[in-house]
């Protein structure tokens, strides 16, 4: 009996100091083949899919198994899968703003390595030039996004004869539809808090008069002058939008274009476009788009700040099948990964397709490849979500109370330091 | 030997219980408990460094003196407690009163009246949703249909006769949150459970003695001095059964307002809060911290209420 239960414990030692083992020669072991993704179910999944089945096909061997789930609770079961070390998954989709918490908890595996080894990457090829956004985390590459969000203007071009360049012409363009026949709003803009929408079009509007949230010192700056003048632009627009706009959030603004009871929405999200052409709406030939409104400088250009985000592939830092993972990784991001997903629903952000001349004659190249230039990201800081209620709360505020906007800039100022001294 | 077979067939009550006990405990007290211990500690995946640390009290410290949304979330679900519940009690009795005379149609009016409870309640707050659009919903075609204005129902505009006195109407507006869209949400939480009160109370009704009723008959009583003498005394077990029932569901209060305008600030009862922190911004120690403080609430809620019928009991 107890030879047996010596043998039992020596087994199982011997067993975990195998399998302990076995992690460590793992990190940059070739691996399997089989790259398992965990993925959402999105346009831009089914774009992926497409793409992978390419990669297959230029590389005998290899398989791509997409493990997709709804949107509802995804993010959080990506968090809870990754941080609870799971190894089931290489590579997992997520929106771009959550690297940062992930690459903090240590859960992702930077791409750095697989970038500079010349017998994985071939950089002249790759072109990361052509790249524009790279997520990076204490100096190190976590994630260059597939797919880009960014904002963009649209208005009726059968109403409005001059797109509004600033905020002042937004504010203006919608008090002359505002009520009329044709549309019985002259503006809205995304304003649904509790989710990620409200923060971000604000910070649009926010950085275009030179403000931010938290400064490149990581220091809260919110309670500003800028800060002051972006939330102005709310209230004089808040006549002309409709009474509920706190309920709007990108599918009813998208049902008002497509309804055409709205003459003009903007900052709103670039995927509309899209969609809108794609759609049966009889207004859809009657909205254009163009860059956001700014603020005009004193040499007479205009200052204009889209935020952008998106969505990318990142690596487990547990995957068994990394170097599998990066070349499909790799495959996912190069110029003929772009133009297949672009081709499928993708979005495209690299700016030598943007810019390629065979796209000159679609009015949303153009207009891409500038907002792209000029876009920017939010902070990524580790607090991203919790900072999200903060700024809701403060959008709320500004848009439903009449609040003296020291007092909303003071208290969101207050608590976003309460939360930054948490980490 | 006799002493051994009476000691066994009093252990039989006990396996007999066994069962539904270790299903109680492990779906309810262990989680409870571990709910508990994982308050005390960081459960927030960006500190997460192969281990949680341990920080005592500090999440419950955070929540009450930091956490901009604890204090207004948990004032609105107490006023939404308010709101709903003594309207549901109050209509629910009215109903119950009214449902006990004999009239033609009783029966088709008592079945009408039970198909709101009989609903989910995420269907409800959905086909609400729709009735309350201000553009394209049901409501505000009728009111432009009969030459009214369309009224923002959800949004957090403040109710128009109380916004418009001077100097104090937004101060009101604020304070008990008199605005059309947390209107909405009571509004569709007391049309659904009205009916439950009506349907407590008119059983309980029913089933009292009907001496009562001739001797306070013989006496002279009018229909008010019986009702308040005579019928609400004898329901008093009763309605603060209901009441009861009715505060611990609407502390509970999550899917309709899920529904109607998800985990948005602006209409935030704390049980939604509860839902942001842990599965938003993934702090499950913060979200542990404030279930622990939500079941304390629930517990002093129904202390209070066994106390009060306690006695209503005694009196």
């Amino acid at each position: 009996m107890k030879k047996g239960l010596t043998l039992l414990i020596l087994c199982l030692v011997s067993a975990a100091l195998f399998a302990n083992g076995g992690n460590d020669s793992t990190e940059m072991d070739e691996g399997g083949k089989t790259i398992t993704i965990l993925c959402v179910t999105s346009p831009e999944t089914e774009a992926l899919k497409v793409a992978a089945e390419e990669f297959k096909k230029q590389n005998p061997g290899y398989d791509v198994i997409f493990n997709e789930q709804g949107r509802l609770g995804y993010f959080t079961n990506v968090t809870t899968q990754l941080v609870g070390g799971t190894d089931e998954f290489d590579l997992i989709q997520d929106n771009t703003t959550y690297m940062t918490e992930l690459a903090a908890a240590g859960v992702l595996e930077p791409w750095d390595d697989y970038l500079n080894d010349p017998a994985l990457t071939d950089l002249k090829v790759y072109d990361l030039d052509d790249l524009p956004v790279k997520l990076t985390y204490e100096g190190k590459i976590y994630c260059i996004p597939t797919d880009l969000s960014s904002q963009v203007y649209y208005y009726r071009k059968d109403l409005i004869d001059k797109p509004a360049e600033t905020w002042d012409d937004l504010i203006a363009n919608a008090k002359a539809n505002t009520g009329t026949e044709e549309t019985p709003y002259g503006a809205v803009v995304t304003a649904m808090t509790g989710g990620p929408e409200a923060p971000k079009i604000f910070y649009t509007v926010l950085w275009s008069y030179g403000g931010d949230v938290i400064d490149e010192n990581g220091d809260v700056v919110i309670n500003s002058e800028a800060a002051r003048k972006a939330a102005s632009v709310y209230r004089a627009l808040k006549p002309y939008m409709p009474e509920d706009v706190t309920t709007y959030n990108y599918p009813k603004v998208f049902d008002a274009m497509k309804a055409g009871s709205v003459a003009q929405t903007g900052p709103f999200w670039n995927a509309a476009w899209n969609n809108l052409q794609k759609s049966d709406s009889e207004f859809k030939d009657k909205y254009s788009l163009a860059l956001i409104p700014g603020v005009r400088q004193a040499d007479g250009t205009i200052y204009r700040t889209p935020q952008t985000h998106g969505w990318g592939l990142m690596m487990n830092a547990q995957s068994k099948n990394k170097i599998a993972a990066w070349k499909f990784l790799y495959f996912a991001t190069s110029v003929e990964g772009f133009n297949i997903r672009g081709a499928n629903g993708g979005s495209i952000f690299r700016p030598s397709i943007l810019g390629a001349p065979e796209n000159a004659g679609n009015p949303y190249f153009p207009v891409m490849a500038e907002t792209y230039s000029l876009a920017r990201m939010e902070p990524l800081v580790p607090y991203y979500t919790k900072m999200h209620e903060i700024l809701n709360q403060m959008v709320a505020d500004i848009l439903t109370t009449d609040k003296s906007l020291d007092d909303i800039f003071g208290r969101a100022e207050k608590d976003l330091n309460a939360l930054k001294s948490r980490y | 030997m006799e002493t051994n077979l009476i000691k066994k067939r009093q252990l039989v009550k006990y396996y007999l219980i066994l069962p539904a006990a270790v299903l109680l405990i492990g779906t309810t007290v262990i989680p409870i408990l571990y709910m508990l211990y994982t308050s005390l500690f960081r459960l927030d995946p960006v500190v997460f460094n192969g281990k949680w640390p341990f920080i005592g009290l500090g999440n419950y410290l955070y929540l009450i003196k930091n956490d901009p949304m604890f204090w207004t979330s948990l004032a609105r679900t107490l006023k939404f407690l308010l709101y709903t519940v003594t309207p549901q009690i109050a209509v629910g009795l009215f109903l119950a009163t009214l449902m006990y005379r004999e009239f033609k149609g009783k029966r088709l009016v008592q079945t009408i009246l039970l198909f709101p409870i009989l609903a989910t309640p995420i269907i409800v707050a959905m086909i609400w949703k729709y009735f309350f659009d201000f553009d394209t919903g049901f409501l505000n075609l009728m009111l432009k249909n009969i030459g009214l204005q369309p009224q923002p129902w959800l949004s957090t505009k403040g109710l128009p006769l109380v916004d418009a006195i001077p100097v104090l109407g937004p101060w009101l507006v604020n304070k008990f949150s008199l605005t059309y869209a947390f209107r909405t949400i009571c509004f569709v939480n007391f049309w659904q459970w009205t009916p439950f009160c009506f349907l407590v109370l008119y059983s309980g009704m029913t089933s009292l003695p009907s001496e009562v009723y001739e001797a306070s008959s013989i006496d002279g009583a009018s229909a008010w001095q019986t009702f308040r003498y005579v019928t609400l005394p004898l329901l008093s077990k009763l309605i603060i059964a209901v009441v009861f029932i009715r505060v611990i569901d609407s502390l509970k209060v999550y899917a309709q307002i899920w529904v109607l305008f998800g985990n948005a600030e602006t209409t935030r009862v704390i049980n939604i809060h509860l839902y942001t922190l842990g599965f938003t911004t993934s702090d499950y120690g913060m979200a542990s911290a404030l279930g622990v403080i939500i079941i304390l609430l629930i517990a002093a809620f129904v202390g209070v209420t066994i106390k009060l019928g306690g006695k209503g009991n005694a009196q």
